[in-house]
């Protein structure tokens, strides 16, 4: 039955590329058939699927990811002494849990699939974490942030980011320690990601006496925040917090200084981008951003040579995305060490692999150090700050300020 | 609701500022729906798309062509905005034309229901979209390779136009931004008006809108009045494509970019009366005010269902929106 | 039967003008063959056909099982593609009531999927139960579990979305074609925004997840419908896109579906020869909103989560689209409609980025060779053509004129 279908995948394959006009012989990397070889390793056919936005209005802020875990693959598929063949392939749901059921039906169809690459976005993996957790195939997102997705009972999902609560207390922090805010403006862009982030910022400024001067949401998408802004200046905040991407804030940004509100402004994750640096241009002063990621290494510039114009400009999932990807291949790697042939044995040997990455034995990334609390499967951390960096942005650049237990510290 | 009044009555002059502004924009890109329904009859979900590869072809103008990297003052910001405004308007026109020509014209000549000139304006707007975000040097179309335009990312402008206040009124800074736009939206809506009423063009585009059939007894050319209301449609949405990405919010331009204004122009549209030239005007100042009031009142979270709201209630009481329709009424 | 003396004339006088359109191929007289044939049996021939292509509809999810496909076909018809075709096909067949019978220009159909949806998510308790968790007070062992009960939510659903729709449509139904079009649009934004924003009820941007998967336990039948790409709600669906095709076709048929026609035709003469043009405009409103909100129930207990964002105005004008494609105003067309603009994408894969472009170029090309659609209602072809005497003629001397 796995042989016949895997041998349909090829003849399929090739049909579908043919179609495509580009040629490509294909399969000669041994269908498996092959039981001796010369090669240094026999290598395993397997097949790992990045689920969210391929393509669609929302598919900027994963497709970066992805890339990263492209190039995370191919460095593997390269190497010679890597027990398996990665093939990536795409699962497009454009970000929505109702293109879901197709896309999931393809996955756990596939005989080799052994994990997931995603899925990107909080509501698809709502949607798809209980098919997957029945088939019992690992699958690990570095861009879905919402908490309730470690509340949901999965034993098969992680999370190689931090969610929301990690990155929204510290912000709040930020604002009434750092930049001693009286009272805060809070504004998010109404979707999942940025309310659950600008109503943690919200809760924590509540309790640090910190009076909130209003806390409304935006009409995502929208070119002139400019009745927004008179909004925000009728209440004359000390500071203004916004929970949402890049191409909101970046705007809002520009046209708060334009209409000269010049209080410091504050966002997450999500705006950390050269979007932002383009949109606000000049406006971009007394800004400050929070991120669970180290974007100094050299990774990032990797990517951007490497992908040249299809560079994102979120680059922040790219080393996510990178990271995850080789956590997979690294679970793999054990698995097939470990004598594990089929892709059922692979998926158990990935999550008995990833469930092995703790506080005691973490994962060094390029982006941070990995670790997976045994029972929430998020990130873990000694301390939960220290996954927490914060950023300041001037025109051109945003530049690193340090972790959050030093910023905050000091 | 005590709140929203006092909001309201505290921000009343800047939220009037800010909602005449957005009404200018919203009205610049009404007239191309306008032109096109009122001759037609016909809504041009495409227009959007119009508006957008005229952002992308401003970009160009912009940062390839002239090489602008920082704003500029006097005579040059002149120079450069007219030297960006001739080919998004010719890039609109042409656009607009090249719709019509391979979306409509066929169904025209099939007499074709209403309703399949909509499915056929939604199929070319999706696949213009799409074509767009092909054109990032890295796709193929049959054996051409594209060419590197836009892509999937927003991009953004350099910025054209330094912000300064020009004066204060009630205590509200109005700033030299606000003032080109709602100039150049008056502008052109008095030009558009002229050449409804006052040339030989317009009096075939009125006749042909007023009764097809007579007009081509009368010896109306009816296919060249109806290409040359979509280039005229087309060059009013590039002429307003290029003010917003570099003078109104300064906006990036980005292949989804036309949806959400498209939406919004033609809902100004319809509230002024749809077909109307005069009305597209009003229905974009009254649907910028609602926002802008809007906001101050309830948070920007319920604009769009205050908006959608008020125009239910002025088409239960005026039927045809506010002006009635008819080009030139 | 009263009704098949004019469809016979209706079946006479579109021939006579198909063969005045096309001339005399030998396709088309064979297709006008097949038909008379067609009608000819009604009797033993036509159920005992409907009875075969329901049996191989029901069965398509297996074939998976018994033979081996090409992947292009086994994306087809496995159960996840299939059960978005039939919820599709679904909101096809009711928006096809509200834009093919009454003619009315509907942008907004998605805003009533979505009452079908939350009001799923919300009786189920599921949206408690993510609030509860979001605030510490709920834990795994609080998560809804399907009641027998449960299934009247679709009842419930048709009863909201029918109430909907009489609120919609009852101010708004008056307005002509394409003012209608906007009021809609704004009606599905409304819907949309307020689910966004009405944290406390609808959960709000977070959206409803753990909306429990039906079950029936009765007697001897014992089945629980598992997650997402389980093939049984593809037959579930299935079952209802029957139902919605019988009691429709009755509905065309009936006193109703004549009123559709001559309000379709002309509203004005509709009016004077007494026809309640309102109520019977505002009956086909609330005939789409209830198919939507049936869907609606059915798409939020398969897919167990929902939040606005996936009800946005795209999906309006997908369905749309789908009943467009497929012929206004023929139920089979709309069947058609939804399957290939649902499979479309989903057989074409291999072509990733291209697919939007392609689908795009698709639908301008299908509306330019047929404009009425792939299956036109015949009916509906016939007042095309009947507006032609007016319409069509001038077109064609233009025509000729430009080519002299």
């Amino acid at each position: 039955m796995q042989q016949r279908k895997k041998w349909l995948r090829a003849v399929s394959l090739v049909s579908g590329l043919a179609l495509v006009g580009a040629a490509c012989g294909s399969d000669d990397e041994g269908g498996g058939a092959s039981p001796t070889g010369t090669a240094p390793v026999e290598k395993v056919e397997v097949t790992i699927y990045g689920q969210g936005a391929w393509t669609g209005p929302a598919n900027y802020l994963v497709v970066p990811s992805f890339q990263g875990a492209q190039m995370a693959f191919d460095e593997l598929n390269a190497d010679a002494g890597y027990p398996a063949t990665i093939t990536f392939e795409q699962a497009d749901t454009q970000g929505s849990p109702d293109n879901a059921p197709p896309v999931v039906e393809e996955i756990v169809g596939n005989p080799n699939t052994v994990a997931v690459h995603g899925p990107g976005f909080s509501g698809e993996s709502e949607a798809s974490g209980d098919t997957f957790e029945e088939a019992g195939i690992p699958f690990v997102s570095a861009s879905a942030t919402n908490p309730g997705l470690s509340q949901k009972g999965w034993t098969f999902w992680y999370r190689g980011i931090a969610n929301d609560d990690d990155q929204g207390t510290p912000a709040a922090q930020y604002l009434a320690q750092v930049l001693s805010a009286s009272s805060v403006f809070v504004t998010h862009d109404k979707s999942t990601y940025g309310q659950g982030l600008a109503e943690v910022v919200r809760d924590t400024l509540e309790s640090e006496g910190v009076d909130v001067a209003g806390f409304e949401g935006i009409e995502t998408g929208a070119e002139d925040f400019s009745a927004l802004i008179s909004d925000i200046e009728a209440s004359s905040p000390d500071a203004v917090y916004f929970g949402g991407y890049d191409f909101d804030f970046g705007k809002i940004v520009k046209q708060a200084r334009d209409a000269g509100l010049d209080v410091p402004m504050m966002s997450g994750d999500g705006s950390v981008s050269s979007t932002l640096i383009d949109l606000a241009g000049s406006g971009l002063t007394d800004v400050y951003l929070t991120c669970p990621c180290n974007l100094t290494g050299d990774f990032v510039q990797q990517y951007n040579d490497k992908y040249g114009g299809e560079a994102s400009s979120v680059p922040i999932y790219v080393a996510e995305g990178y990271d995850v990807a080789n956590l997979l291949g690294e679970g793999i790697k054990q698995a097939i060490d470990g004598g594990a042939t089929t892709p059922e044995e692979i998926r158990a040997g990935i999550k008995t692999y990833l469930d092995s990455v703790t506080t005691d034995s973490p994962y060094q990334g390029v982006a941070k150090s990995y670790a997976f609390d045994p029972s929430t499967h998020e990130l873990a951390a000694t301390e939960r700050l220290e996954l927490i960096y914060f950023y300041a942005a001037v025109p051109g650049e945003i530049t690193l300020e340090g972790q959050a237990p030093e910023v905050l510290g000091g | 609701m005590g709140e929203c009044v006092t909001n309201i009555v505290d921000q009343f002059w800047a939220q009037t500022r800010n909602g005449v502004t957005l009404g200018a924009i919203y009205a610049m890109i009404a007239l191309g729906y306008t032109m096109v329904y009122g001759v037609l009859q016909l809504i041009n979900f495409a227009h959007s798309e119009v508006f957008m590869v005229s952002t992308v072809v401003t970009l160009f103008a912009v940062r390839n062509w002239m090489g602008v990297t920082e704003p500029v003052t006097g005579v040059l910001l002149v120079i450069v905005l007219i030297g960006a405004l001739i080919p998004a308007m010719l890039a609109g026109g042409g656009m607009a034309v090249a719709i019509e020509r391979l979306a409509y014209r066929p169904l025209r000549r099939r007499g074709a229901p209403r309703l399949s000139f909509l499915i056929a304006a939604i199929g070319a707007s999706l696949a213009i979209q799409y074509l767009f975000v092909l054109m990032d040097g890295q796709h193929y179309l049959l054996w051409f390779k594209l060419p590197n335009i836009l892509g999937p990312n927003p991009q953004s402008l350099p910025e054209v136009m330094q912000t300064q206040t020009l004066f204060t009124w009630f205590g509200t800074e109005i700033s030299n931004r606000r003032v080109v736009v709602v100039v150049v939206a008056v502008a052109m809506m008095v030009v558009l008006d002229l050449i409804v009423r006052r040339t030989r063009v317009g009096r075939g585009i009125r006749a042909v809108a007023q009764d097809q059939e007579t007009a081509a007894i009368m010896g109306v050319d009816i296919e060249r009045i109806i290409v040359l209301t979509f280039l005229i449609g087309g060059i009013m949405a590039g002429a307003a494509g290029m003010l917003f990405v570099t003078i109104a919010p300064g906006a990036p331009a980005f292949w989804f970019i036309g949806f959400f204004p498209g939406i919004k122009a033609f809902t100004a549209a319809v509230l002024g009366g749809i077909g109307n030239i005069r009305g597209a005007m009003l229905g974009g100042l009254l649907l910028g005010l609602v926002e802008a009031y809007g906001t101050a009142c309830t948070g920007a979270q319920w604009v769009n269902v205050i908006a959608f709201v008020v125009l239910v209630l002025v088409l239960m009481v005026r039927p045809t929106g506010i002006l009635g329709e008819q080009v030139g009424a | 039967m009263t009704g098949s003396i004019s469809d016979r004339i209706a079946d006479a006088q579109g021939r006579a003008k198909a063969l005045v359109r096309n001339g005399t191929g030998p396709v088309r007289a064979a297709a006008i063959r097949a038909r008379e044939w067609w009608n000819g049996h009604r009797r033993w021939v036509q159920p005992l056909a409907w009875f075969v292509m329901i049996a191989i509809a029901f069965l398509l999810p297996l074939l998976d099982q018994w033979f081996t496909l090409p992947i292009w076909l086994q994306r087809a018809t496995s159960g996840g593609t299939l059960s978005r075709v039939a919820l599709f096909t679904l909101f096809a067949l009711g928006l096809n009531v509200v834009v093919g019978f009454a003619g009315l220009l509907d942008l907004g159909y998605v805003a009533f999927w979505a009452i079908g949806a939350y009001t799923a998510g919300i009786l189920t308790g599921a949206a408690d139960y993510t609030k509860g968790l979001r605030a510490g007070t709920a834990d795994l062992a609080d998560k809804p579990v399907w009641e027998p009960w449960m299934w009247l939510i679709l009842v419930a659903a048709l009863a909201f979305a029918v109430i909907a729709g009489i609120v919609l449509g009852s101010p708004t139904l008056r307005l002509r074609g394409d003012y209608l079009a906007i009021v809609t649009l704004g009606f599905g934004e409304i819907v949309r925004i307020t689910a966004n924003n009405l944290d406390t009820v609808t959960v709000g941007p977070r959206g409803i997840a753990s909306i429990p998967h039906p079950e029936i336990h009765a007697g001897p039948v014992d089945l629980a419908w598992g997650t997402l790409i389980d093939d049984k709600y593809y037959w579930l669906l299935l079952v209802f896109v029957v139902l919605w095709i019988v009691a429709i076709r009755m509905l065309d048929r009936s006193r109703i579906g004549r009123a559709w026609v001559a309000i379709r035709e002309d509203e004005i003469a509709a009016g004077a020869m007494g026809v309640p043009v309102v109520r019977m405009k505002l009956a086909a409103f609330v005939i789409g909103a209830s198919t939507a909100g049936v869907g609606g129930v059915i798409y939020a207990e398969q897919v167990n989560f929902i939040n606005p964002p996936t009800f946005s105005i795209l999906q309006s004008i997908l369905i749309l689209s789908m009943v467009v494609i497929g012929g206004m105003g023929s139920t089979w067309g709309a069947v058609l409609g939804a399957t290939l603009v649902v499979l479309l994408p989903e057989v074409f894969r291999e072509f990733e980025d291209y697919r939007f472009f392609v689908f795009g170029v698709t639908i301008v090309a299908v509306m330019a060779f047929r404009p009425q659609g792939l299956l036109p209602s015949r009916r509906r072809a016939l007042e095309l053509r009947g507006h032609t005497v007016e319409d069509h003629l001038p077109d064609v001397e233009v025509a000729e004129g430009e080519s002299g």
